[in-house]
């Protein structure tokens, strides 16, 4: 009878082979769609990013009475717009993966509002993301409308 | 193992372009967003009150600058018109240097009304 299995030579030759295959192959391949995956995740932070600074930007632009409060360097702002509405800005980390800031300087109406990524939002300083911010984006608000606490009406 | 490798240098070259992408992105998106902010402190101080400053040193700070290599920026303020003080034409250019250390700049173009004549 013919037993064409495998002879236990080529069985340790195969067993011998599976370190070379996962570092040949696995690991790369792993590596590479790694990568891929956390430059989208970078994209996809970035696009949040701007959204966030756009967002802050035009609630800032419309608002008619603003209240803040100083701590450390960081502030909070909250008021009302046109409308009557309330808004609130915090310096607070807003979920895990961004810091907003807001520094206001009532003397000239302007408020600088910055965004920090996590430390992933940027490649040449890649990490895991919850490292802090590795990167920032920052505009001015110029609020000449606003009637500041205190301000006749 | 010719195919395998040249599957995975593909990999590595697709992977290596992406990161470029997004920095660049990255990059540009905070300089025109620093354009914005300049030309925003231009509106809010007037020309010549922000050129005070800049000289001082006592402008609100940016911080997305000190995440762009060697990151600076000049402003133009021109009448857009001969004898028109009413608008004001604010260019803002925001220079820094890319990772790959070629220079790179944003910049923006403004019509404003100047609240407070600097």
């Amino acid at each position: 009878m013919d037993n064409r299995g495998f002879t236990l030579y080529e069985a340790i030759v195969c067993v011998a082979l599976i370190p070379l295959v996962v570092t040949v192959v696995v690991v790369p391949v792993d590596l590479i769609w790694g990568g891929i995956t956390e430059t989208q995740r970078c994209a996809a932070d970035l696009q949040a990013a701007e959204r966030i600074l756009s967002e802050a930007r035009t609630t800032l632009a419309n608002a008619k009475e603003v209240s803040w409060n100083k701590n450390e360097g960081e502030a909070s702002l909250s008021g009302r717009l046109a409308d009557g509405s309330a808004f609130r800005l915090t310096a607070k980390k807003a979920g895990t993966a961004f810091e907003m800031k807001v520094v206001f300087t009532p003397k000239d109406r302007l408020a600088v509002v910055s965004i920090g990524l996590p430390r992933r939002g940027n490649p040449a300083r890649p990490g895991n993301g919850t490292s802090g911010p590795g990167v920032e984006l920052a505009t001015a608000v110029y609020l000449p409308n606003l009637r500041l606490p205190g301000e006749a009406r | 193992m010719g195919v395998i490798l040249t599957i995975i240098s593909a990999g590595m070259t697709y992977l290596s372009a992406q990161r470029r992408n997004v920095a660049e992105s990255y990059e540009h998106t905070a300089g025109m967003e620093l354009a914005s902010a300049v030309t925003e402190m231009v509106r809010a101080l007037g020309p010549g009150e922000f050129e005070k400053r800049k000289e001082r040193g006592t402008l609100p700070k940016l911080s997305s600058m000190k995440y762009l290599d060697g990151c600076s920026y000049s402003v133009r303020c021109t009448p857009p018109r001969e004898g028109d003080t009413r608008l004001l034409r604010v260019s803002v250019t925001v220079r820094w240097r890319s990772p790959g250390g070629t220079a790179a700049e944003a910049g923006l173009e403004t019509l404003l009304r100047s609240r407070r004549d600097g």
